[in-house]
């Protein structure tokens, strides 16, 4: 895959450049500050683009901004965002306008080479990748809600896996159980919290998923 | 002519407003009187311990009511009087507030008033009531006499005649004055002890903003020390380990490798909670304003947030920014945890030289800041600031708490 990057530390911006060509990537242009990233995007169009979050000038949010001004420049451009920390309004504001091709991950996820290959071909594909940090702070919110408490444990690992987009056939290797089982557990958890039937979609499961942990509706956008 | 009042109306208008002032100092004097017994019931209880918390709370209701003595004299003296400057009675330890209690020169001063607020409150009264009737027969034959003798409001000359005043009913407001100035010379400090006891009161906030500093300073080593550093630590080790097997047995290293990469993750989320501690890294990017919303936005209990004058090209000091974030999220978190409320309102606003932060909820309230509640923590980090903390949390709700903190401009 073609591959531009923004990220402002050398130590970070070179380990990303090697671990993705060692992996058969070509990282076609690299940003070191924000206003250099959707130029960048824009000349290169590439496959998926990796954006820190804080970066040069101001070292506040920039990278989330050109993340959201590009997909409003080039819709559809599958964006993977990193950062120190996760927030989860930052999720909010980049999933408002549809889960396709978005991604937001810690940046220690990194270190697990295989997931991070794995959720970066995901959102390059047109999927989902959420960090598990970023499902947990909602689930926490929602701790209490009663239909929330009715799951079983393993239906709430499955309800942890969904949301941070992954494929039926990723959650069942990882939890070491069939695809079938893992599809049973999917129509329970629906039923439970009374959604509309999964379609299969997986960006669309996320979307439903997260929009009843957030308690707000699909459509959330800017607050 | 006949338009101005006579001599007797004016003279009785104002010894009626000044016998209102004395009159109302009756049953303040018996309220005075009460106190005094009070005050000697709470020491000696004091004295064998167990009044002791009762202590603080004492000095607080006296307060109050040498506070009210002193709008009444100002208001009848028309003009304000100078604040104040108590020393806060609201510490954690239940010694510093005795202490406080006992130590604050300006409770200490409406102390000593009390025993004689309550004689001279009701002497006064009863003397007023007195030169009434007297008052009425005398000046009222008197000013009646004059006023038919000589109805002129200028004499010959053009020159306004001064009213005549009345011999015994002048001497209410006469009395009233006495009273109030006395309230006034008393009950209030004088400016170089207002001076001192604001000095008084900074050194007490600084000593706690240097302590809490450290202690805050302290934590984070500890954090980090406890923590991280021990985590990595750990990892080196393990790392270490990897290499020696490498060799020898490669499925064992591969293990250690494992292990090693869960202790740099953990390690790594222990980093982001330290952080997370000193300085929420969203405030910086996102502003007071953006970081609240984002808090009120992962809570349960719909939260709606209320801003006035917090903008991004107008940053609070980075302390202040951090310390009102604090106190929004310990706020927020005991909201969803214990207060069943269903909504919650969140208003922040700067003023001139404060932010004042509000809390609100419609839960059942009952907070309590011995059961180790956040509240504690947003007092302590509150005073650390010089701010002031008010917590009201009635049982059946609901909980309101205000914070204001100093910000310079």
């Amino acid at each position: 895959m073609r591959i531009v990057i923004a990220e402002d530390n050398a130590l970070l911006r070179e380990g990303i450049i090697l671990l993705l060509t060692g992996s058969g990537h070509e990282v076609v242009a690299d940003a070191a500050t924000g206003p250099e990233i959707l130029p960048a995007l824009l000349e290169h169009r590439p496959d998926v683009a990796v954006l820190d979050v804080r970066l040069p000038p101001t070292f506040r949010d920039e990278g989330l901004r050109a993340a959201l001004a590009a997909r409003a420049e080039l819709p559809g451009l599958p964006i993977l965002v990193l950062s120190q920390y996760v927030e989860e309004t930052y999720a909010a504001e980049l999933l408002a306008r549809g889960a396709q091709g978005i991604g937001y991950l810690l940046k220690d996820r990194v270190g697990r080479v295989e997931q991070f290959l794995e959720a970066l071909d995901r959102v390059a594909a047109g999927g989902t990748a959420l960090d598990p940090e970023v499902v947990s702070q909602l689930l926490t919110r929602k701790a209490s809600a009663r239909p929330l408490q009715s799951l079983t444990a393993r239906e709430r690992q499955v309800l942890e896996h969904m949301a941070q987009g992954k494929a039926n056939s990723t959650i069942a290797a990882e939890l070491v159980v069939t695809e079938r089982a893992v599809s049973k557990h999917i129509g329970s958890i629906f039923a439970k919290l009374g959604l509309e039937p999964d379609d299969g979609t997986v960006h669309r499961r996320v979307l439903a998923v997260l929009a009843y942990l957030e308690g707000r509706g699909e459509d959330r956008g800017h607050r | 002519m006949t338009s101005t009042p006579s001599p007797l109306t004016v003279a009785v208008r104002r010894s009626w407003d000044a016998s209102r002032y004395l009159l109302i100092g009756i049953p303040v004097a018996l309220t005075a009187c009460v106190g005094v017994f009070l005050v000697l019931a709470v020491l000696l209880s004091a004295v064998v311990v167990i009044g002791l918390p009762a202590l603080p709370e004492a000095a607080k209701v006296l307060r109050r009511f040498a506070e009210s003595e002193r709008r009444r004299a100002a208001a009848r003296l028309g003009v304000p009087f100078r604040p104040t400057p108590y020393l806060p009675l609201d510490a954690e330890e239940l010694s510093d507030r005795v202490r406080r209690a006992l130590t604050d020169p300006a409770t200490l001063r409406d102390v000593f008033r009390l025993p004689f607020q309550a004689l001279a409150g009701n002497a006064l009264g009863y003397l007023t009531m007195l030169l009434w009737p007297v008052g009425l027969l005398v000046d009222g034959a008197a000013l009646t006499v004059v006023h038919l003798l000589d109805r002129r409001t200028s004499d010959e000359y053009g020159t306004p005649v001064p009213v005549r005043r009345g011999w015994v009913l002048r001497w209410h407001p006469v009395l009233a004055d006495l009273s109030a100035s006395w309230t006034r010379d008393v009950l209030t400090s004088p400016v170089s002890a207002v001076l001192d006891e604001r000095i008084a009161q900074l050194t007490e906030s600084r000593a706690g903003a240097v302590e809490a500093h450290g202690a805050e300073l302290r934590r984070i080593e500890r954090d980090l020390h406890d923590g991280a550093q021990a985590r990595i630590v750990a990892l080196s080790m393990r790392i270490g380990l990897a290499k020696q097997l490498l060799d020898r047995d490669p499925a064992a290293a591969r293990v250690r490798l494992d292990e090693a990469q869960d202790g740099a993750e953990a390690a790594l989320a222990e980093l982001r909670h330290v952080v997370r501690g000193i300085h929420p890294p969203v405030l910086t990017d996102r502003g007071l304003g953006g970081a609240v919303r984002a808090l009120a936005a992962g809570v349960a209990v719909p939260a709606e947030v209320v801003l006035h004058g917090i903008d991004d090209g107008r940053r609070l000091p980075a302390a202040i920014e951090a310390a009102a974030y604090f106190v929004v999220a310990e706020a927020l978190t005991n909201i969803s945890k214990h207060s069943g409320a269903t909504a919650a309102t969140v208003r922040i606003a700067r003023g001139p030289g404060t932010l004042r932060v509000r809390i609100g909820d419609d839960g059942r309230g009952g907070a309590d800041e011995r059961a180790g509640s956040g509240l504690v923590g947003i007092r302590r980090r509150v005073a650390a600031l010089d701010g002031t903390t008010r917590i009201s949390s009635p049982a059946g709700g609901p909980t309101d708490i205000e914070v204001e903190l100093p910000c310079g401009s």
